[in-house]
């Protein structure tokens, strides 16, 4: 893949890489197994990376040996190595999440109909039936923020965050759409519940999400809300 | 065996020097917000450079010993009492079974106090690290919660110390009246409109009370920000954000991963544990540096750190 990037000094241990293509989910997928590959190369002296839509963030070990400036030449002898591979064809099923739409589970699923001028069925068929995927991890433990969003769905945030929302929550902004796995304030419009838990601080990996990952969302009944463990 | 709390009342956790592999998760660093005082807390007692210890902001937290142990206090000038008896500040204390460890009221000169254990407080890992993050929930010796009155805090009890040791005088950092951070200016630092950048330099800004361990906020005269969006992208440690209002917050260990405002640059991680030493009101200056002389400074401090780990 001829991916062009270009290396950022962000402070003693950090360096930004910033990818030079448009935002997609095939990009996504490659970025993420980029990340995974640094990872393996540079071993004990990579303690962390943060991956978000076009950009990587490298975080060096403060014991690391290498000055910044020998770290970006050997940096670049890596990269170049890497982005000489192709991404693996195999990718990660999708995963499908339930939610139950409605002004009950989500307060603001009215307003996003008076606002988008949509009718409820329109507003959970589109929402629905378009296939996301994880650009980035971050917020809150668990929370993925999920493209790209039907352009008829896309709304500003709401003018005052709410300083609390009801775990599960299913929510739209801008071209985004996510679920608060906690109890949290948040500024989205919130259209929905899903009944499953999202984050397990005891399981390895805490949460189902990665960067690159495609995710839909599947209606339920009010019913099937409940008896998936859901409360309203 | 453990201490016990009989008394809570600062913000008093269990922290170490941060998880590694969290941020790629969309987690939170987490960790000790003053490193310098928590590596010599370790230090004193020939601990790992990166064993657990509790971290006490403000003071006011009170422990009674189940078992004999020994215990390093390092950071703020906030008195230490053994059964009633004031203990020398940055130093090594040997306590007995039924020893009380009364820890006192902040007072004015530094606000984080460090107790390391001999070999560490015991508590399960997380992404490598003990520490808690409260806005997580996550960490730390009861599943992100601080420490409470009722809690225990195990270890592995030791013999008294034959010898006590203490940090020289002259190598305890704390915050000078105004405290000036030097920083290493960022890949964003020429989008500011150039009077931005030097109002930055030249101003004495002073710490707001919206501080906590995501991220300490500043105020001073607004400073214009650059008209381009950003992305939100992964934040490093002490990155200078300029939130739409014009005014600086440096993000701190909790700080979440990911960040869509602006960013002048980042402050010297050597320079870090000084600003989490400070209260609100107090005078900071930024003085812009260079990423080689950071770096350098950085290799210093993780080398002298090292060095000395395993001496008794």
């Amino acid at each position: 893949m001829s991916l062009r990037y270009s290396l950022s000094t962000v402070s003693e241990t950090d360096v930004q890489i910033t990818f030079h293509a448009p935002l997609s989910p095939a990009l996504a997928v490659y970025l993420h197994h980029l990340q995974q590959s640094l990872h393996k190369h540079l071993g004990q002296a990579l303690v962390d990376s943060v991956l978000a839509y076009e950009r990587l963030l490298l975080c060096f070990s403060p014991q690391h040996s290498l000055s910044p400036k020998q770290r970006e030449t050997h940096l670049n002898a890596v990269l170049q190595q890497l982005l000489a591979h192709k991404a693996p064809k195999k990718t990660r099923p999708t995963l499908t999440l339930p939610v139950y739409y409605g002004p009950e589970a989500g307060a603001d699923f009215n307003s996003v109909c008076e606002q988008t001028g949509l009718s409820a069925e329109a507003l959970i068929q589109l929402h629905s039936s378009t296939l996301y995927h994880v650009y980035a991890l971050g917020f809150s433990p668990g929370f993925a923020f999920l493209g790209e969003l039907p352009h008829s769905l896309r709304l500003p945030r709401r003018a005052t965050p709410r300083l609390t929302l009801p775990p599960g929550s299913v929510a739209i902004a801008h071209g985004q759409t996510a679920i608060y796995p906690q109890s949290s304030p948040g500024g989205w419009h919130l259209i929905g519940r899903c009944p499953k838990r999202l984050f397990h601080p005891q399981k390895e990996p805490p949460h189902p999400f990665t960067v690159g990952q495609a995710v839909r969302f599947e209606p339920i009944s009010h019913q099937t809300y409940l008896s998936l463990g859901g409360e309203l | 065996m453990s201490l016990v709390v009989l008394k809570a009342q600062g913000q008093s956790l269990l922290v170490d020097r941060g998880r590694t592999g969290a941020q790629a998760m969309g987690l939170s660093q987490g960790g000790a917000l003053d490193e310098y005082s928590y590596l010599w807390a370790n230090r004193l007692l020939g601990n790992s450079p990166s064993a657990a210890a509790v971290e006490i902001t403000l003071g006011q937290l009170t422990l009674k010993a189940q078992a004999s142990t020994n215990l390093a206090f390092t950071g703020a000038q906030i008195p230490v009492w053994v059964n009633r008896t004031p203990i020398p500040p940055w130093s090594t204390v040997s306590i007995a079974e039924g020893d009380v460890i009364e820890v006192g009221f902040y007072q004015g000169q530094g606000t984080r106090l460090y107790m390391a254990v001999k070999g560490g407080f015991q508590a399960p890992e997380f992404f490598s690290s003990k520490s808690c993050v409260p806005r997580e929930q996550l960490g730390g010796h009861n599943e992100g919660q601080v420490i409470q009155v009722g809690d225990a805090l195990h270890f592995q009890p030791t013999p008294p110390l034959t010898k006590h040791r203490l940090t020289p005088p002259g190598l305890r950092k704390l915050p000078s009246e105004t405290l000036t951070l030097r920083y290493i200016p960022g890949y964003q630092y020429e989008e500011f409109p150039a009077a931005a950048r030097q109002r930055f330099n030249e101003t004495t800004f002073t710490l707001s009370p919206h501080m906590d361990r995501m991220g300490f906020r500043l105020s001073g005269p607004e400073l214009p920000t650059p008209t381009q969006q950003i992305t939100s992208e992964g934040i490093a440690l002490g990155s200078i954000q300029i939130t739409p209002d014009g005014q600086p917050i440096v993000l701190m260990q909790d700080r979440q991963n990911i960040g869509g405002y602006p960013k002048i640059g980042v402050i010297y991680r050597v320079d870090m544990g000084l600003l989490a030493q400070c209260a609100p009101g107090h005078r900071l200056r930024f003085q812009e540096g260079n990423v080689e002389e950071a770096w350098h400074l950085l290799q210093q401090r993780e080398a002298f750190f090292r060095h000395h780990m395993h001496r008794p």
